[in-house]
Parts: C-alpha cells; sequence; structure tokens
C-alpha cells in the first residue's frame, strides 16, 4: 500500500513543532513512532496534508524521576520503557506491560504517547494509564495543560487533548511500597492486540486489607475504562480469595461492552470478568511472595 | 545420496536476499499496474470516469475493458489444470468468466487498470478514478443461494453451478440394518492459502525476438503461457512464462487470476515494461477463497462400532466463478474413508456460487474436509456406542490382508482408488505408542478430579498425490562435467533443486554439487504442468530417475566402446568412468561428455552428447497415509486451548531427503493448526470481506507452535521406481479433526465440536450451553 | 516535496532525492536495488521487511525514508562480512529453517536482534520474540533449530538444552 502525498516537516524543538501545529491546524498530523499512523496512510484511511514528526524534539524521549514521580516523555518507545534501567527500578509493572505490546521491532519504534494520544479501544497502555493515575501534559501556544487520566480517555479512539496540542510527557505517580501491581492480556491471536487487558493495582495493609485499587480495562468496549464496581467492592475489605471472586463477577458493570467479528459480547463480558479475577488472584500471589513495586525513595 | 538430510542447494540465494521474486524484477523504464475494484459484491458497471485519473501526475494510462478487443477475452473455463477426469458429476454448468466484466459479482473485483511511474502514482491514479455501480442484490453464502427465488450470481445461470453424485452398496438396507445411526452437520471454513508474498507479475513485450516475456507466481506456468499465446493468437513459444522464485503458494497461486493475463496483455500494447504486485489488502479481498463446505452426513453402525453405511450430503461454495468444476469435493469423496471400511456409500453435493471472490484449492484441497467428517463421525459412532475412539477405529480399519483395497471410489484420472503395501493399523499403534495414549486417558481423568480439562483426540488421513498426466525431465553432462537437469515444474519452496538433484546425483553416479535443477521457466521445456497436487516428487522425481537412466545408458555404450570394455564392466562414481578392476583405465564424465559430441558412434545412441529427456506418467495417483493424536487442555474460562502434546506419525514411501520431508510434515502441520484453531475468509451478508488484513485473518505465529513428535514409517508404492508418494498435502489434514476431538473430549463429551475453526469465541460458546 | 536523505545502508553512505511519501522499505528495493528485503503485508505483522536501522530490528514498511535520514540500515544483504555469510544465515541453512525463502530476510534481521538481547534464549524467548514475524512454510520448527544452533556458535559454547541435527 501507497501513501497520499503529504509534506514532511521535522522540527527541532517542541516550540518550534508547536508553532507548526498552530500553523497548519487540522490539516497537519503528528507523527511520533507512526505504527498506527503510518498504516493509516498507506490504507490511505488518513489522508493529511502535512506530517509533523517528533523525532526530532529530543526533550520528548527522555525517562527520568522527579520526586515520586516518573516521568516518560511521548516519544519514548515501548523498548525504552521495556529496557529503561529507571523504568526497571522504579515501576517494573511497567516495563512488563511494554514488553507485552504488539512485537519487538514495533516495540521498537511504537511510542507511549502514540499510543496514549491515539487512544485504540485495543491498546495495551491505556488500561495501565488509568491505573496508575497518570497526568498527561499537553503542550499548545498557550502553554501547558496536564489532563488526569480520568478525563483523558473520551470514547472511541477520542481523548481530551486538542488539535492544537502537543503530548509531551506523561507523569505516573510511583506505588507506595505496600503495593503490588500485574497487567493480565488476552492477545487477540491475528493482531497480538489486547482482547482483553487487565491492568490491576493494590496496595495493601499489613493485615492483608485494601487499601487501594485501581483496575484499567482495555479492550473490550470503545475505550479504556476504570472497573470501579470491583474496585469498590475491594476497597477497605480483606483481599481474599472469595472477596476478589465476588467483586470479580461485577467486572463488567458500568463498561460498554461490543461484540466484534472474534468475539461476542457475551464472550468479552465473560473474558472481562475472569481476567479481572485471574488478575487480581495474580495481585494476591504477588503480596504472598512479597513481591512488592519497589519503594518510593528507593530510586537510583 | 538418496534419503539424505542434504542441506539445500537453493537456500544460498535466499538466506543473502538474492532470490528473484516477481516484485523484484525491475527492468529499464518499467511501469507499474494498480487496478480499480469493485467496492460492491454485485453490481451493473454504469459508467467509470478516467479522465481526472488521466490527468494524474505520473499516470500513463488508464486501461479499461473496451481498451483493445483481446481484453475483451474470458479466461479459461477449468483451471484445474491436471484434472483430467471429472467421476461422479452429472451436472454442469459455469457462467464464462470475463477479465472485465460489465457487471461485477464479488468485492474487488477488477474493473479498470491504471499504470503509471510508480505504484504510488498508480495508487493516486486508482484513487482518482469513480465508478458508476447500479448496485444488484447479493447472495454471500451457499444456504442464501440456493433458497428458491434468491438473487442470481449470474442471469441465466443456477446458483447451484454443478451437482455430482456416488453410491456404493446398498447404503438404503445399511440404515435398515443399523443399531445406531448417529448424524451430524459439519461445517468447514473457507481460507486463503496466505503465501507470505502476494501475487505479482511483470511483463516485457521483446520486440527483437516476438517473445512476450512474462513474470509470474503462478504455479502452473504453462497453464499461463498457453493461454496468452492463445488470446494473443501466437505460437505458444512466443510467451516464455518464468515462474522461479516463488514466495509460497499452497494452491491460491496455482489457479489464473485475471491480472495475470491483463497485465502482459497491456504490456504487449504498451511495448512497456510493467508490474503489478498486489498488495495484502487486494490478496485479502480479491484474490480466491477455498468456500466454506458444509457436509451433512448419517452412519449406520452396529452396536460394536462397525459401520454398515454413510450418507453425505454435501454444499461447497464455490464463489462468483467456478473454475474447478468441483474437484474440491471431489478429492473430499475420494479421501473420505482413509483408513476404514465404509461397505455402503451414498453421496450427493452441490457446488454453489455466491457473490464471493473465485473458489480454488488450499493445501489440502478437499482433504481437510473428507479427515474432519471421517473422524468426527467415527468420534460420534465411539460417543453412541460408549466405546474408546481407538477401538471404534480398529473395528473398521482396513488391514494389510486387506490389499490391494478398492474402496470404491475413483480418483480424477478415471483410475480406481486402490490401497496397496499399506500398514494403517501399524500407523495407528506406532501413533498409539509414542503419544502414550492410555497413559493421558489415565491422567485425564486424575486431572478432571482437579478440574482440569484434557483431552485426546485422533485423526487418520490417507492423501493421494502425485498426480499425473506426466512430468518430464531433460538432462544434459557438460564437457566439464557439469551436469544439468530442466524441469516443466517450478518451486514455491518445495526444495525441487536439492531432491531432484539428488535424484540425478544417485542414478548417474555423481556427486550432487555438480547437478543443477533449472524449472520454473516455460523456455527451457516445451511440455510442463506445474506445481500442485503433491505431485511433484513422483512425476518429476521420476523423470529425472529416467532421464539419468538414459544418459547413464549412453554412458556405459560409448564409455565400453571407448575404454575398450564390455559394458557391463564400466562403473561411474563421483563423476568417473571407469573399467571395474582397472583403475588406471578411465575418463572423466566431462570427458566423456564431449567425446560423445563428435564421436559417431552415438548415431546409434539417439544423437550428439551425453543428454536424454524422458517422461514419467504415473499409473494412478499414489497414497500416503498418517495418524495424528492430540492432547489438548481447555481452559474452560476463557475458551483457549493448550495442546500439550502433538504426535504426528506419516508414511510418504521412501523419503528423497528427510530434513525436508520433516520441513513439509512441520509446515502442513502448522497450517492444519490454523484451519482448526482461527484461520477463516469471512464475507458479511452484503459480500463484504470481514477478514481484510493480517490484524483479522490469524496465522499461526512461532509462539503458537507446540513442539511436534513425528514418527516416519515407510509403505514405498510398487507404483514407480524409486518407490516414492507425495507428503505436500500431508500435514493439514489431520490436525483440525484431532484438535476437534480433543477438545470435544476435555468438554467431557457433553457438547458436539462440529465447526471449524475451533475458536476461543466457539469454545465459549459451547461451555455455556453445557 | 522531495527531501534530501543521507542514509548509511550496509556501511555505504547512499544520499537520495525521495518524495516525504516514499517508505524506507521501497527506498531500499526501488530506489537502491536491495530487493532482499520483502513486502509480505500492509499492517505491520508479518515482519518480511525487518532491517536493522541504528542497531534495531524494525519493520521498513512502517517507516518513511525520510525519518531514516541521517540513520544506519543494514539489510540481509549486508548481514554477512568479508564474503562470508554470518551465523544465522549459516544455521538457517544447515536446520532447514526456511522453504520458500520470502520471510527469511526480515526472520533472519528479527534473529539478529533476538540474539543481541538474548544470547542464551529459551525456547520461549525464541517463540514470543519472533512473534513480529510470520513464515508461512516451515511451521517454525526449522526455524528455532537454526536460532539455537546460531546462538551456539555465536556464542561459542553448545547449550544442552539444544539438540540439533544439521544436514550435511
Amino acid at each position: 500500500m501507497f501513501p497520499a502525498s503529504f509534506k514532511y516537516h521535522k522540527p527541532g524543538s517542541l516550540i518550534e513543532a508547536v508553532e507548526l501545529l498552530a500553523t497548519l491546524g487540522d490539516e497537519a498530523k503528528l507523527l511520533a513512532g507512526g505504527h498506527s499512523l503510518i498504516p493509516a496512510l498507506k490504507l490511505r484511511l488518513a489522508q493529511p496534508q502535512h506530517l509533523i514528526d517528533l523525532s526530532g524534539v529530543g526533550d520528548l524521549n527522555q525517562v527520568r524521576v522527579t520526586g515520586n514521580t516518573l516521568i516518560i516523555g511521548a516519544t519514548t518507545t515501548h523498548w525504552q520503557v521495556e529496557s529503561s534501567p529507571v523504568v526497571r527500578n522504579v515501576l517494573p509493572y511497567l516495563s512488563k506491560v511494554a514488553a507485552l505490546i504488539a512485537d519487538p521491532q514495533v516495540r521498537n519504534r511504537g511510542t507511549i504517547g502514540g499510543s496514549v494520544v491515539n487512544a485504540d479501544p485495543a491498546a495495551d497502555y491505556p488500561a495501565s494509564i488509568l491505573a496508575l493515575n497518570a497526568e498527561m501534559v499537553c503542550i499548545s501556544r498557550s502553554g501547558q495543560r496536564v489532563v488526569e487520566a480520568a478525563d483523558w480517555f473520551q470514547g472511541l479512539m477520542t481523548t481530551a487533548i486538542e488539535e492544537s496540542e502537543i503530548l509531551s510527557e506523561i507523569r505516573i505517580p510511583l506505588l507506595s511500597s505496600n503495593s503490588v501491581a500485574t497487567y493480565l492480556k488476552l492477545p487477540h491471536p491475528a493482531s497480538r492486540f489486547a482482547v482483553v487487558g487487565i491492568a490491576a493495582i493494590a496496595t495493601l495493609t499489613a493485615d492483608g486489607q485494601c487499601a487501594d485499587a485501581r483496575i484499567g480495562v482495555t479492550g473490550v468496549g470503545s475505550t479504556a475504562s476504570r472497573a470501579n464496581h470491583v474496585e469498590r467492592q475491594l476497597l477497605h475489605q480483606r483481599f481474599d480469595v472469595k472477596r476478589i471472586d465476588h467483586a470479580s463477577d461485577a467486572a463488567c458493570e458500568g463498561l460498554d461492552i461490543d461484540g466484534d467479528m472474534h468475539f461476542s459480547a457475551d464472550d468479552k463480558r465473560q473474558l472481562c470478568r475472569v481476567y479481572v479475577r485471574r488478575a487480581l488472584h495474580q495481585l494476591r500471589a504477588l503480596a504472598e511472595s512479597g513481591s512488592f513495586q519497589p519503594a518510593i525513595g528507593d530510586v537510583v | 545420496m538418496l534419503g539424505q538430510a542434504i542441506r539445500r542447494k537453493e537456500d544460498e540465494r535466499f538466506i543473502t536476499g538474492a532470490g528473484l521474486y516477481v516484485e523484484d524484477v525491475q527492468l529499464p523504464g518499467m511501469l507499474h499496474v494498480a487496478f480499480v475494484r469493485s467496492a460492491h459484491a454485485h453490481a451493473i458497471i454504469r459508467g467509470v470516469a478516467t479522465d481526472r485519473a488521466r490527468k494524474v501526475p505520473g499516470v500513463v494510462a488508464v486501461i479499461t475493458g473496451d481498451e483493445w478487443p483481446e481484453l475483451a477475452s474470458k479466461l479459461p473455463e477449468l483451471n484445474g489444470s491436471v484434472t483430467m477426469t471429472s467421476p461422479y458429476i452429472d451436472s454442469l454448468n459455469v457462467a464464462p468468466h470475463f477479465l472485465f466484466p460489465k457487471k461485477v459479482c464479488y468485492v474487488g473485483e477488477q474493473i479498470a487498470a491504471v499504470v503509471a511511474d510508480s505504484a504510488y502514482t498508480a495508487a493516486d491514479g486508482v484513487e482518482a478514478i469513480e465508478v458508476e455501480y447500479e448496485p444488484l442484490p447479493v447472495v454471500a453464502s451457499w444456504e442464501e443461494a440456493i433458497k428458491p427465488g434468491a438473487p442470481r450470481v449470474h442471469a441465466g445461470f443456477d446458483n447451484a453451478v454443478a451437482h455430482l453424485k456416488h453410491e456404493i452398496g446398498d447404503p438404503l438396507a445399511a440404515f435398515n440394518d443399523a443399531e445406531i445411526v448417529v448424524e451430524r452437520t459439519l461445517k468447514t471454513q473457507s481460507l486463503k492459502s496466505m503465501a507470505i508474498e502476494c501475487r505479482a507479475v511483470a511483463a516485457q513485450w521483446e520486440q527483437a525476438t516476438g517473445t512476450l516475456n512474462v513474470w509470474s507466481t503462478c504455479q502452473f506456468h504453462y497453464m499461463l503461457r498457453n493461454t496468452l499465446a492463445e488470446i494473443l493468437n501466437k505460437p505458444a513459444e512466443s510467451v516464455r512464462v518464468i515462474a522461479r522464485d516463488i514466495g509460497g503458494g499452497f494452491g491460491l497461486k496455482g489457479v489464473l487470476h485475471a491480472e495475470d493475463i491483463i497485465v502482459p496483455l497491456i504490456a504487449h500494447r504498451l511495448k512497456r515494461p510493467l508490474r503489478w504486485a498486489e498488495t495484502r489488502m487486494e490478496h485479502m479481498t480479491a484474490s480466491n477463497h477455498s468456500g466454506n463446505q458444509t457436509n451433512k452426513v448419517r452412519v449406520a453402525a452396529k452396536r460394536d462400532g462397525t459401520i454398515l453405511g454413510m450418507d453425505l450430503v454435501m454444499h461447497k461454495e464455490v464463489g462468483a466463478y467456478d473454475h474447478f468444476d468441483m474437484m474440491l469435493q471431489i478429492n473430499t469423496v475420494n479421501h473420505l474413508t482413509t483408513h476404514y471400511k465404509v461397505p455402503n456409500l451414498k453421496i450427493e453435493g452441490w457446488a454453489v456460487s455466491t457473490n464471493t471472490p473465485p473458489g480454488s484449492p488450499y493445501r489440502g484441497a478437499g482433504r481437510v474436509e473428507a479427515v474432519f467428517t471421517m473422524d468426527r463421525m467415527l468420534d460420534a459412532i465411539a460417543r453412541e456406542a460408549s466405546l474408546d475412539p481407538i477401538e471404534v477405529r480398529l473395528k473398521n480399519i482396513v488391514t494389510p490382508a486387506d490389499m490391494p483395497y478398492r474402496n470404491g471410489m475413483v480418483y480424477r484420472d478415471g483410475v480406481p482408488v486402490t490401497y496397496e503395501n499399506i500398514d494403517f493399523p501399524l500407523l495407528l499403534e506406532t501413533a498409539r505408542k509414542r503419544a502414550d495414549y492410555d497413559g493421558w486417558r489415565q491422567r485425564q481423568r486424575e486431572l478432571r478430579e482437579q478440574g482440569r480439562s484434557i483431552g485426546i483426540g485422533v485423526s487418520s488421513y490417507v492423501e493421494g498425490g502425485g498426480l499425473g498426466p506426466c512430468e518430464g525431465a531433460s538432462i544434459k553432462v557438460d564437457e566439464i562435467g557439469r551436469v544439468t537437469v530442466k524441469v516443466g515444474v517450478n518451486s514455491q519452496g518445495q526444495s525441487h533443486e536439492t531432491t531432484l538433484a539428488q535424484v540425478c546425483a544417485a542414478t548417474l553416479g555423481v556427486s550432487i554439487d555438480d547437478v543443477q535443477v533449472l524449472g520454473g521457466d516455460t523456455s527451457l521445456m516445451n511440455v510442463g504442468f506445474g506445481t500442485g497436487a503433491s505431485r511433484v516428487a513422483v512425476n518429476s522425481g521420476n523423470a529425472v530417475h529416467k532421464a539419468a537412466n538414459e544418459v547413464r545408458r549412453k554412458v556405459v555404450a560409448l564409455a565400453s566402446k571407448i575404454l575398450g570394455s564390455t559394458e557391463d564392466e564400466i562403473e561411474i562414481s563421483n563423476g568417473v568412468v571407469s573399467v571395474a578392476g582397472a583403475r588406471q583405465n578411465q575418463m572423466t564424465l566431462g570427458e566423456l561428455a564431449g567425446r560423445a559430441i563428435r564421436d559417431r558412434r552415438m548415431a546409434e545412441l539417439g544423437g550428439p552428447g551425453l543428454v536424454a529427456t524422458e517422461f514419467f506418467y504415473p499409473k494412478t495417483v499414489t497414497w500416503a497415509s498418517g495418524v495424528n493424536i492430540a492432547i489438548v487442555e481447555v481452559d474452560r474460562d476463557t475458551g483457549k486451548i493448550d495442546i500439550l502434546k502433538y504426535v504426528f506419525v506419516h508414511d510418504c514411501g521412501l523419503p528423497l531427503n528427510p530434513l525436508i520431508v520433516d520441513g513439509q510434515i512441520s509446515g502442513g502441520f502448522a497450517q492444519g493448526l490454523g484451519i482448526a484453531l482461527g484461520e477463516r475468509a469471512a464475507y458479511d451478508e452484503e459480500g463484504q470481506v470481514r477478514s481484510g488484513s493480517l490484524m483479522d485473518y490469524y496465522m499461526p505465529r512461532a509462539s503458537d507452535i507446540p513442539d511436534l513428535d513425528v514418527g516416519h514409517l515407510q509403505f514405498p508404492t510398487p507404483d514407480n521406481p524409486l518407490g516414492i508418494k507425495s507428503v505436500g498435502e500431508s500435514g493439514p489434514n489431520s490436525p483440525p479433526a484431532a484438535i476437534a476431538a480433543a477438545v470435544e473430549d476435555a468438554l467431557g463429551g457433553h457438547v458436539q465440536i462440529t465447526k471449524l475453526p475451533i475458536t476461543m469465541s466457539s469454545v465459549l460458546e459451547a461451555v455455556r450451553s453445557q | 516535496m522531495k527531501h534530501s536523505i543521507s542514509i548509511t545502508v550496509n556501511g555505504e553512505k547512499r544520499s537520495n532525492e525521495v518524495e516525504s511519501r516514499l517508505l524506507l522499505v521501497h527506498f531500499l528495493r526501488d530506489v537502491l536495488g536491495l530487493t532482499g528485503t520483502h513486502v509480505g503485508c500492509d499492517t505491520s505483522q508479518c515482519g518480511a521487511c525487518t532491517v536493522s536501522l541504528s542497531g534495531q530490528a524494525v519493520k521498513s514498511c512502517t517507516i518513511l525514508a525520510v525519518q531514516a535520514d541521517g540513520t544506519d540500515v543494514v539489510t540481509i544483504e549486508g548481514i554477512g562480512a568479508d564474503g562470508k555469510l554470518h551465523p544465522i544465515q549459516e544455521a538457517f541453512r544447515s536446520h532447514h529453517g526456511l522453504q520458500c525463502g520470502f520471510c527469511t530476510p526480515g526472520m533472519i534481521m528479527a534473529v539478529k536482534q533476538l540474539l543481541e538481547r538474548y544470547p542464551d534464549p529459551t525456547p520461549e524467548e525464541i517463540r514470543h520474540q519472533l512473534d513480529g514475524n510470520i513464515c508461512r512454510c516451515t511451521g517454525y520448527h526449522g526455524i528455532i533449530k537454526a536460532i539455537e544452533a546460531a546462538a551456539d556458535e555465536m556464542g561459542s559454547k553448545p547449550n544442552p538444552r539444544h539438540k540439533q541435527t544439521a544436514a550435511s
């Protein structure tokens, strides 16, 4: 397949990129890793007049920790997240999530910012963005705007970002040392996207109570969302098998679940419940074996 | 030499990126072709507005069907190039298939071609063309197509384009005598071959020699040559089709598609070299597919599991144009009873046109449907009679004492199906032991106590392969002792350059390093057919053997005269011709070849040079066979099927090269696994493709493939000098049936698995229905 | 709109004017004539177009040539050194890791990265690191054997876990 013609721009700084975007308006598309956009160009599903390649903006490609926050630049690739010593030290959970995305070649190019902005309903990162309570930092001519994860995903491939904005970084609050986290994914046999992906994070008290539970769900609906009903049922309860099994039954409540050519809505509801349950059981097993996320302050 | 695991001679160019696939053909001044394709599954073309496209920068020409008279041609009617007879068929009435039809009958059908200076600008041109359609009602499944009053795919033609029937014994009496009758409706899905290389064609009119050179991905290059020559009213030799390096075939490339013909015709007119390379999206939309098939089956049996009779009604979708009459269903019939005796049989089948791309074979070509039917019915009897599935199989199995065994079928070459020198019980017993069948039955019970769902499935296949009519080989020894073998077949990965070189080297007494095999070019041999129907090892292998023997005869005759010995005393080893017991009395084969060009004594030996051309005509097909046993675990919560163990026991006669046989089994198995677990070409009610890319069409990857425990048995055929049988289509036949049986078994026998593919979704649905 | 790009391909600096929409794979194949890198799908699944870009395996059908400006690209044609085959190439040949050969260049380029990242890979690591490459012919068993053999060869110590039967 062969893209239609467009003009290619490669700004060298974020300011330059923002200016270009403001000037070119909706005739321009931002190009990060390109692993959603370029296939769309090839199929001519997208035919922008201009492409603004962000790979020249070095500021967007860094991983750092400030205080209790892990900051990941928008053009950080999945492989960089997977292999980054910083991420592996402070939030190994996220490295493991990155390692489950697509395949090695795609991970070398695909970016966290691209995934979060594209908001594909079956993408992996969005579930974790929600469960981690991440913040998205958007830059435009008028300055910087920070959007919380809960406000970010608005519908099918729609997010809170404005047309004039560039996502610059994702800020992720680090987990407390009594947190356990897992991402459980059923990859689609053909596309390797998530049929269902459950990002589950729980903070447990010394006596085994659930002080906080955050469950992000991707794959089953038109956009990623939180399994609020499950979370509520876990909160301040003993994190035991019975409670988990009971709470998981509510996994689909409040979610808008559609079927597709491969899985019916009934299938997806069942898979969602099962994967939430299994993810929570994994959390329990992690807690029992002492496999908590690193403590805040253990940062290298 | 023969039977040795020799690494492949063709690999060097492939592992260094030096292979020359059709899309790699680059000629000076080459232009690129792209096709305007139908957005509708059924519509009259009212108009094609091309003006805007002609103005697109880079566009050189826009071609519609009325441009030149030859574009009004039809595709050849019967494309199944090696089909010789059609047993069982009593009615056949197929619509003509034009290169540029005035009425499109499937989504993706070609409407116009754009020629441009790059593939990019050609795509720009296609985008600038507007087609005015008058949409017509669509039938996208056989069920819809045979309803009374259903819209017709082609006016004046019934949607049921062909019908067959066959009867053995007295089926009515069998059902009257039955103690058990089991009935199933079995559905197998439409598939695409999914070679990683899509189709492609490049063409160049060579003014100086008056030759139309065509590079094609077609498996049957002579068919393409002859078709083009006929349309252009030129001698066949003025069209040269080169189909050398092809990136996988598996059946879909074994049929002519319209582009294969249109692109050379345009190159001929424009006198410019052209290339068209199909995109994956075009492939998924417009290339052929194998067609859904539904088999409604009843089996009459005794309570002890003995089969008395079977009644089978088949419906097969053949898409918008049927180029294979009922070849796939005839294959289903002829492979239906596999290793078992079905004394009374009644079969009826319909080929049904739908508004989907034309049907064509996919590796297995009706055999998967046969095996799935036979094994699912044997399992149904086992369940009904509360017998172990292997017990039921042993009750009905054809034994060596029954050989030669005729099951009452007639192959496509008109010869009655006959099994000879095959030990089916040994295949089954070998598989049973390798799989530790009895041990797993025990573990299955234990693990069931722990809530785990383990299942075991058995499947048996036969593979009629090596279909004629014939293939030839032309061998020449040159003056430095190098041996060139020319064959009329081409390769899509089957390793001919190695296996046929092995046959030649072993027969002639030369080093394999001194043998090169050339194929895939119609200028090499006057007559050839091509690669498909698992036919090359048997046909070309034996032709090479025959030709090498003929060269050997000339070597012995001439050398004995030159060296002054009797013919019996001449030995050929490693390219040296010598007299037995007189080592100094020798010459190299190269020297002898040089002498043979001028030596007058060659007049009595067929003319100058150490050359020979021979053809091998197989008596009929050979019968390879095998037994597969799958042990699976089903996750009832997710529908996921894990294969814990997979045993593949097979016989392909004497293997030419065990490494390559292993590769064929492994590759075929993986395709069978895909058929079992998820591959599916799907169309919606409007005929729009639902499996439009590799995002939706599943193909197994490395992480999906279990280890394979392969057991080789050898039952050589008496029907050819090398004792070889086919292997190419052995792999995919049994995995769907074995896995279906294992999944059904894992679910406790409370549900029936009657439909392929067995997706996670279908398992979940089955569990929910319990 | 044309852009001047300069890419080091297989050790040689190549400077060309290209359209912004030209994909890297077509730059390699059609502009430079390096046709060993193939195209098998439109959607970044099959991996036949895999090349090494700045040391990483990438799908060259999903990268614009202009994006590769200033980078170092290695294709199947450039993987061997001094006219000798790379050990991965040798291993594919010895263990029947290919049939039609169409996916092979991309497969070998993916394996190169696999063995850089996992010099002593487990069978599971091999299988999962091949998720970006589809082979329709071999059923992967020959490929997996080849990768194990190449790992042994490149690591120069055979792993007892690997049981290989190479062809002569």
